[in-house]
């Protein structure tokens, strides 16, 4: 290398980019956030595109280099993929078939309740069981964000698909820990309808009332679309040392067609 | 009530626009479709990332989602709905080979054995990727290889929890870095400093720095001048940055 590369006065600018990268590795952060979780993906396909993360995505780059955790997962991703599209993978020793018992766990089936002449409801229900096993093995919430670092940052609480009088209805539950309140989880529907037939039009609004423990909240909604719930304390859906569910989850859409 | 970010609602806004031009377009199942994908990546900040600072952005991510949703929904369709055999086989395949790959990385032995614990990583990936959203602004291949990493990661995490030291045990170590915050380069005895301590790393790692701090390469760049991947390029760049900040800790080069 030479050394009057460094001393050129018009390598100040890499000399001072040097620097800070320098000073910035490893500043002793270890918490990998949600956004910076969600952006992993994000990062490994653009990086696979081709795009120059450093430059269009500084402020993830800069925590890759401050975040010896979050950069590992990065990397090791990355090798993942690349390892694969370059057929470098070792084959894996067994032929035997997979065993695929874990497709047996299907989504929940909502349950279609005619009210009256024009009035539906559509129920889902996740039982305590259910919910204990999205949130794996039911450690405590409020340590999940650096407990498990590496979990899916947003929980699945249902998902169900219905039909009514020629349209479809796709029902998401989702919620992650609230950013705006303390101990509380924040969770959002997400509803998406799809019309079947020619004559089926357009739905009323919604009523979308979400039961689980204490909590219980009732919205009303455009036809589709996403909606977030008030937030659900811990002390709601909890026990008091936040350690197990204590209740089942009840979502109820009614509908007047 | 929650805070409203006035950021935010300008990206709500600004997604609403792109949606409109979709249905205009007669893509109006389309906009349909994708509206609830598009405000739960809203909710977990994928939008903001995308976008960084530039409100411009947000026309591009709308259509990448819906180019992706109109190219991947059926895939995704039947592997988290219908769930068939013939999606799950060749895609759980792949997944256990992911995970057995990655193991070995780690300096597993090859084996059944080690095949046997990517079984177990990879379900756990499948069941994880089964309930997961699927965000549609990346392809799947990624975002699968993510999850199966997580799962491996997950095993290695609860595999440290089970064995746990005893208090007597535990020796501390001090590996942390010296601080380098306020390192400078700009005086003529720093420069010679970091000049040893380049010809201190590995070749690869120095031809990094050379050519992206020296040459200014983007990495992308300096991974086909080097015939690697962009991968190694990442890897060998922090590498390099690690050594560095530790060599010249070790030179004195300290505030």
């Amino acid at each position: 290398m030479d050394t009057n590369q460094l001393d050129h006065g018009k390598n100040e600018k890499s000399r001072k980019k040097l620097a800070a990268d320098l000073a910035g590795i490893d500043s002793d952060v270890l918490f990998i956030s949600m956004k910076e979780h969600e952006m992993l993906s994000l990062m490994v396909d653009e990086t696979l595109k081709g795009v120059d993360i450093k430059t269009r995505y500084p402020d993830f780059y800069q925590k890759l280099f401050s975040n010896a955790e979050l950069r590992q997962v990065f990397l090791d991703a990355l090798d993942s993929v690349e390892a694969e599209k370059q057929s470098e993978l070792s084959a894996f020793p067994s032929e035997e078939k997979p065993n695929l018992v874990f497709l047996n766990k299907k989504p929940n089936q909502p349950g279609i309740q005619q009210l009256d002449k024009d009035r539906w409801q559509i129920i889902l229900q996740t039982t305590i069981q259910q919910l204990q096993d999205i949130f794996s093995g039911g450690p405590a919430l409020a340590y999940r964000s650096d407990a498990n670092l590496f979990d899916d940052s947003w929980f699945t609480l249902l998902r169900g698909e219905a039909e009514l009088e020629g349209t479809s209805y796709a029902i998401l539950l989702e919620c992650g820990i609230s950013k705006e309140t303390e101990q509380a989880l924040s969770a959002s529907l997400n509803i998406a309808m799809t019309l079947e037939t020619a004559s089926a039009s357009a739905q009323a609004p919604i009523h979308a009332t979400l039961q689980w423990g204490k909590y219980s909240e009732t919205l009303t909604i455009a036809a589709e679309g996403r909606t977030r719930f008030p937030d659900i304390p811990f002390s709601a859906s909890f026990d008091q040392q936040d350690q197990k569910i204590i209740s089942g989850l009840d979502l109820i859409l009614e509908i007047r067609l | 009530m929650p805070i409203m970010n006035p950021q935010r609602e300008e990206i709500k806004f600004e997604i609403e626009k792109a949606l409109q031009f979709l249905e205009e377009k007669d893509e109006a199942q389309s906009a349909a479709k994708i509206r609830p994908v598009l405000h739960s990546n809203l909710d977990r900040g994928r939008v903001e990332n995308f976008i960084g600072n530039n409100i411009r952005r947000v026309d591009e991510y709308v259509q990448r989602v819906a180019d992706q949703y109109a190219r991947l929904n059926p895939y995704i369709n039947a592997i988290q709905n219908a769930r068939s055999d013939d999606v799950w086989q060749p895609l759980f395949r792949n997944m256990r080979l992911w995970a057995y790959n990655f193991l070995l990385r780690k300096n597993f032995v090859p084996g059944l054995s080690t095949a046997s614990i990517a079984e177990e990583c990879a379900i756990a990936a499948a069941v994880n990727l089964l309930d997961a959203n699927f965000p549609y602004d990346i392809d799947f291949e990624p975002w699968a290889h993510v999850i199966v990493t997580n799962a491996c990661l997950r095993f290695f995490r609860n595999g440290t929890k089970k064995s746990v030291i005893p208090p007597q045990n535990i020796v501390e170590l001090d590996e942390k870095l010296p601080s380098t915050n306020d390192i400078s380069l700009d005086n003529q005895e720093n420069r010679a400093d970091l000049l040893i301590a380049l010809s201190l790393l590995s070749d690869a790692r120095r031809q990094v720095i050379q050519l992206h701090y020296l040459d200014e390469l983007p990495l992308p760049d300096a991974a086909k001048v080097m015939g690697k991947s962009v991968g190694a390029i990442h890897s060998l760049h922090f590498n390099a940055l690690q050594d560095l900040r530790k060599i010249l800790s070790g030179n004195g080069n300290k505030p």
